[in-house]
């Protein structure tokens, strides 16, 4: 049992109307797993690999 | 600068991987260096799916992000599935007519042994880089990596008894809370996130009987989600976890939904589809969530939305005062559809 969106849901969704041309990038049984590493760590590996 | 994380050869590169995602993968990664995230996906294993494994693919790192340059690991004990998928999806890569990523280097690895299809050299990853790169993400503050993806689905278990035996007893309370009632109990939630935050003071029983017994509301979510950042969310991914662990099943779908946001700020995707997995119907939290890993959109631009808004500190006190027997009216309706645009109806709400 659910209900209605919350306000903040409310602007996720606006923000996510966007048309987008990967929509529905995963449809289906495929889970593409995405990382996002954290500025620092980002950091100090883009660091390493320009040296 | 001393204190980078090297990354110098490939056994340093392997080694860092599981450290990257959180756990020790199978099929194909895209470790980016440069921008953009590291991606993991299954190796394909049909025609069919090499479509589709090449079409994601390549959007994400031709069109959704631009990396300076991606490294293609492919692990699993066929060798001949992983080349294929090494050279199919490099060659996706690299010939975008300049527009795509350098690709390299592209090593095939199963177990500890690791092959570079470009090069034709091979090696044995060495203990002492898996150790270094242990150590070097743990100085980071990054938690040690499981063994498999499938042991992020087995964190999420747990014995809900307790709580169940108190749900009851909490839903009652919630059902014959007036307006200011539930406000204050909003309130509490409000507080009781914020003292995990400071102190990481895990919920009794009781209260994760409460918070459960109200998180169906828009309004109490509303309170959780709003606290929500990327710098907050390892945290919030503790509270929430724990609470899907404890949560007995009529009422876990929420909390799975919030660490599932939670997840998918703190940049875990694997994480955010373990936890969406969990819900038990759709979920508009939840699928707001899917929508977003489903379009590879980085968690610093959908934070934008989590960012106050200069209008809703009043807007959303006028709306208590209306919103909380209409939340009632509409507690057995089904929610609004997964759609984006808008559409469908919608709460203004922060009642329970």
């Amino acid at each position: 049992m659910q209900n209605t969106r919350s306000r903040l849901e409310k602007r996720l969704a606006r923000q996510l109307a966007a048309p987008s041309r990967l929509a529905r990038l995963t449809a289906g049984s495929t889970s593409l797993d995405l990382v996002y590493l954290d500025e620092e760590t980002q950091d100090r590996l883009d660091s390493r690999s320009r040296e | 600068m001393t204190n980078v994380i090297k990354i110098g050869s490939h056994d340093e590169l392997i080694a860092s991987i599981p450290h990257t995602l959180g756990f020790t993968p199978q099929g194909m990664v895209c470790r980016a260096f440069g921008g953009g995230p590291t991606a993991r996906l299954d190796i394909p294993e049909s025609p069919a799916e090499m479509d589709e494994f090449l079409r994601l693919l390549s959007d994400v790192y031709l069109h959704q992000h631009h990396p300076r340059r991606v490294a293609l690991v492919a692990y699993g004990e066929d060798g001949a599935g992983c080349v294929e998928a090494l050279a199919a999806l490099g060659e996706a890569l690299v010939s975008a007519d300049g527009r795509g990523p350098e690709v390299g280097p592209m090593l095939w690895v199963n177990g500890e042994q690791w092959t570079d299809v470009l090069e034709g050299t091979r090696g044995t990853v060495d203990p002492g880089a898996r150790a270094r790169m242990g150590a070097e993400f743990a100085l980071l503050g990054r938690v040690m990596p499981v063994d498999r993806r499938e042991d992020l689905v087995a964190a999420m278990q747990g014995d809900p008894t307790a709580v169940a035996q108190l749900l009851p007893a909490a839903q009652a309370r919630i059902l014959d809370m007036d307006v200011a009632s539930r406000r204050t109990e909003v309130e509490w939630l409000g507080e009781r996130l914020d003292q995990f935050g400071r102190e990481r003071e895990y919920l009794s029983d009781h209260e994760a009987a409460r918070v459960l017994a109200m998180m169906h509301g828009s309004g109490a979510r509303d309170a959780a989600e709003t606290r929500m950042s990327r710098e907050r969310a390892p945290i919030l991914s503790e509270f929430w976890g724990d609470l899907v662990r404890r949560a007995p099943s009529e009422v876990r779908d929420t909390a799975a939904a919030m660490l599932a946001l939670s997840s998918y700020l703190d940049g875990k995707g694997a994480q955010a589809w373990v936890a969406i997995d969990q819900l038990t119907e759709s979920h508009p939290l939840a699928d707001l969530v899917t929508i977003a890993l489903e379009r590879a959109i980085d968690p610093r631009e959908l934070e934008r939305a989590f960012r106050p808004d200069p209008l809703g500190a009043p807007m959303q006190h006028a709306a208590l005062h209306d919103t909380t027997a209409h939340q009632r009216r509409h507690d057995h309706d089904a929610h609004n559809g997964p759609g984006v645009d808008g559409a469908g109806p919608e709460s203004s709400a922060p009642g329970l």
